[in-house]
């Protein structure tokens, strides 16, 4: 019997399976494949029942979106839980922790309504806890009330029983794997002195700045090169984002050139402010390293990098 | 049976662009169905599920927070025989149930075998200084004698209730049979005084039931007992909370109480919500989700006939290009009483993106932003709560914080709700305290009368 079955498997072209399904008799799921929707948002292949796109949720057989360019904020890092599931991103400047109405938002009962801070400027990350009831660890030691830490990619945070992993902006971006982190890490160990942040930054900013934005209270900072940066409260929509409820969503535009800086408000609600002095809206006005620049309640100064 | 089905249609349904000549939205009328939409096939179920978004319309260019409200709604309809109940009475014999109470307590106990009929399990639990088993699990056939068992319950001294709940857990758990209402009754007046005495490890234990599909009821009797504790027993196990006066009204409770049992059209709830791409779960309202991949799931309170429940889910949504997207489905799979299968409903959350700021305006959903209300005004109550209990504010501000709730309770329509703020402000009027009562108040379940 079993001969009689090879020997038929072998006469071949008569039966050919794959054949006969493709060509000559489609049965039901050749037809599926062959009238796959590709959704034009995220290019998943999705199957003619699916009224939705599998992946990313589009209306499949709407009108195909003409913009395409969504202006995604500037990476600033993330926090993410130990298997990977949960994923907090962070926005450059403050980035609250808590319980109730916190940027990254950790419903657990050990974590405070106000746990923590971390503040992202000038490509460092620095921690610092709120005075949470059960505290803030880094890597295992506590942070004392008022005390700012740094954190480096693939530290552990934890707030209260809630533990999350640190990713630092530069490392995500590129392709580098969990055994590059870990040797960052053995680096920073051995270096001593030269920690990975130094590392990092070598990464990640290629030029050196020409001068830094930075708020009065140092709690923001940002690099600044030639070219031109939009100011204001809205991820997304700015090159530099301010976490300050008084800025408006577009607030300002610096133009950096040649050493010279260029300062211009966009109809800000509250105004820009040149040491005090309101500017006219959408009239640019030069500025000098050392003049202060407010937007919404935050007083910013450039500083010329040595 | 066509009322069910109209409710099951969401109010304002974004589904209804037709694509390549099929409508959904009328398939979801009709009767032939395909793949996922099975809730809206032949059989009529126990539940009913709506949601909706805070907003029909999001901004492209941003991330958004967005709320979504989900209601699911418990047929009104008796249909087909009630389930029968798997019961445990789990019932305080320390020495202050002495006199009185302990009889008002037998008496609700025969009450409650009264109404039990045969095809219904009992089994029945005593703690004081150590729990032991009054009855083990058996059918209610011969009435009289498990009343004999009640009749020859004595007071003791201490209250180990951790070690009450976890017999009288293992006595309903010992029923292995698929398709009992399975449910424990606490009846308390006391602090925990012996065995484990912690807070923390009571509610753990109360959870780790409920994941085994045990609810527990908690009933306060008396001013000694913790509100706090036995309010968190029934919230983690999706049972209710009473508080109990007076021992006159013991059997009346009792009463009520296995009514609302019996009731009951879907068991072991639980709510999966599944994301599509550039959407993340920031938060479910009073619920602990455990999150898988582009998934969150939570367990949520058997539904009795005619209730609705109410959860609110907020949404993270990236930016992306304009147009419709589904960012969520939501899926409810329970054991359905009327089917007396487990089943699954499912509903989609579509939203549509775009870069025209005015349309955010027009597409606020009126009903979300009262939910979210409530939700905050229960936020509220429990900070005013635990804010009498720690003595943070004094009665003045109490008064003023309740009848401001009061207020915002009427408005949105719980009149039930605002009646029991009021009958606590009117004890704190008259000294007393008002915690028990306070914190029973819950606000995302609605029932039908």
């Amino acid at each position: 019997m079993s001969e009689v079955g090879a020997d038929k498997t072998a006469i071949g072209t008569f039966n050919d399976e794959s054949k006969t399904q493709l060509v000559s008799q489609p049965g039901a799921e050749a037809t599926q494949y062959a009238a796959n929707i590709e959704c034009p948002v995220c290019n998943t292949p999705n199957p003619p029942s699916e009224t939705y796109c599998t992946d990313c949720g589009f209306l499949l057989g709407s009108e195909a979106p003409s913009m395409f360019e969504v202006t995604k904020p500037p990476f600033a890092g993330m926090l993410v839980t130990p298997d990977g599931i949960r994923e907090f991103t962070l926005k450059l400047g403050e980035n609250t922790i808590g319980r109730e109405n916190a940027d990254v938002l950790l419903t657990h009962n050990t974590v405070s309504r106000k746990h923590a801070k971390i503040t992202i400027a000038g490509g460092r990350a620095l921690i610092e806890d709120l005075g949470s009831t059960n505290g803030t660890f880094v890597s295992g030691r506590k942070l004392n009330v008022g005390e700012q830490m740094e954190l480096t990619d693939g530290c552990e945070v934890e707030f209260g029983s809630v533990m999350l992993k640190y990713k630092a902006a530069d490392l995500q971006n590129s392709t580098c794997n969990e055994d590059e982190v870990s040797s960052a890490h053995s680096e920073e160990i051995s270096i001593g002195e030269e920690t990975a942040s130094s590392v990092l930054e070598d990464s990640q900013v290629k030029a050196k700045p020409i001068a830094r934005l930075v708020s009065k209270n140092r709690s923001m900072a940002f690099d600044l090169f030639d070219g031109k940066y939009a100011i204001g409260r809205r991820q997304g929509a700015n090159d530099i984002v301010v976490s300050d409820p008084y800025a408006s969503g577009r607030h300002t535009d610096l133009l950096v050139e040649e050493g010279m800086f260029t300062i211009k408000d966009v109809g800000s609600t509250n105004g820009t402010l040149v040491n005090g002095v309101k500017l006219e809206p959408q009239v640019a006005r030069q500025v000098q390293p050392g003049d202060e620049i407010t937007i919404g309640q935050t007083v910013f100064v450039i500083e010329v990098a040595e | 049976m066509n009322n069910d089905r109209t409710q099951m249609l969401p109010p304002d349904d974004p589904n209804r662009t037709r694509i390549g000549g099929i409508d959904p939205n009328a398939t979801q009328i009709g009767g032939a169905l395909a793949g996922d939409r099975t809730q809206m096939s032949g059989s009529v179920k126990g539940i009913s599920l709506e949601c909706v978004a805070e907003n029909t319309y999001a901004l492209a260019t941003q991330s958004t927070r967005m709320h979504v409200l989900v209601r699911i709604i418990g047929s009104g309809m008796a249909m087909g025989a009630r389930m029968p109940l798997n019961l445990c009475l789990i019932l305080d014999r320390s020495g202050s149930m002495e006199g009185p109470p302990m009889e008002y307590m037998k008496r609700a106990c025969g009450y409650v075998v009264d109404l039990l009929e045969p095809t219904d399990v009992l089994s029945i639990v005593a703690f004081a200084d150590q729990a032991e088993i009054i009855m083990p699990a058996r059918r209610v056939v011969n009435k009289q004698l498990i009343k004999e068992h009640i009749n020859r319950l004595e007071v003791g001294n201490t209250t180990d209730l951790y070690g009450g709940i976890a017999m009288g857990a293992s006595q309903v758990a010992s029923v292995a049979s698929p398709g009992y209402v399975n449910r424990a009754l606490l009846f308390t007046d006391g602090e925990p005084t012996a065995g484990n005495k912690d807070f923390q490890s009571i509610v753990g234990q109360v959870v780790e039931q409920k994941s085994r599909g045990i609810t527990i009821t908690a009933l306060g009797f008396g001013s000694e007992y913790n509100e706090e504790l036995l309010a968190a027993i029934a919230k983690r196990s999706g049972g209710n909370y009473y508080y109990i006066t007076r021992p006159e009204l013991i059997p009346e409770i009792f009463r009520k109480e296995l009514e609302t049992m019996m009731m009951t059209v879907a068991r072991n709830i639980r709510m999966r919500i599944q994301m599509s791409r550039w959407v993340q779960v920031r938060q479910v309202y009073g619920k602990l989700p455990s999150f898988g991949y582009r998934s969150a799931e939570v367990t949520l309170a058997d539904l009795e006939r005619g209730e609705t429940q109410s959860t609110i889910i907020e949404l993270e949504l990236g930016p992306r290009p304009n147009g419709k997207y589904r960012v969520a489905k939501v899926e409810i799979i329970y054991d359905d009483s009327t089917t007396g299968r487990t089943e699954t409903i499912n509903q989609d959350v579509v939203i549509e993106f775009t870069t025209d700021a005015t349309l955010i305006a027009e597409g606020i959903n009126p009903l979300v932003q009262r939910e979210l209300e409530v939700a905050g005004a229960s936020r509220n109550l429990e900070r005013t709560v635990m804010g009498m209990r720690t003595q943070m504010i004094d009665r003045d501000q109490a008064l003023s914080e309740l009848e401001k709730t009061r207020q915002m309770l009427i408005d949105h329509g719980k009149t039930l709700q605002a009646a029991d703020i009021e009958r606590a402000i009117n004890e704190i009027k008259q000294g007393a305290a008002a915690e028990k009562t306070l914190i029973g108040i819950n606000l995302d379940r609605e029932k039908s009368k």
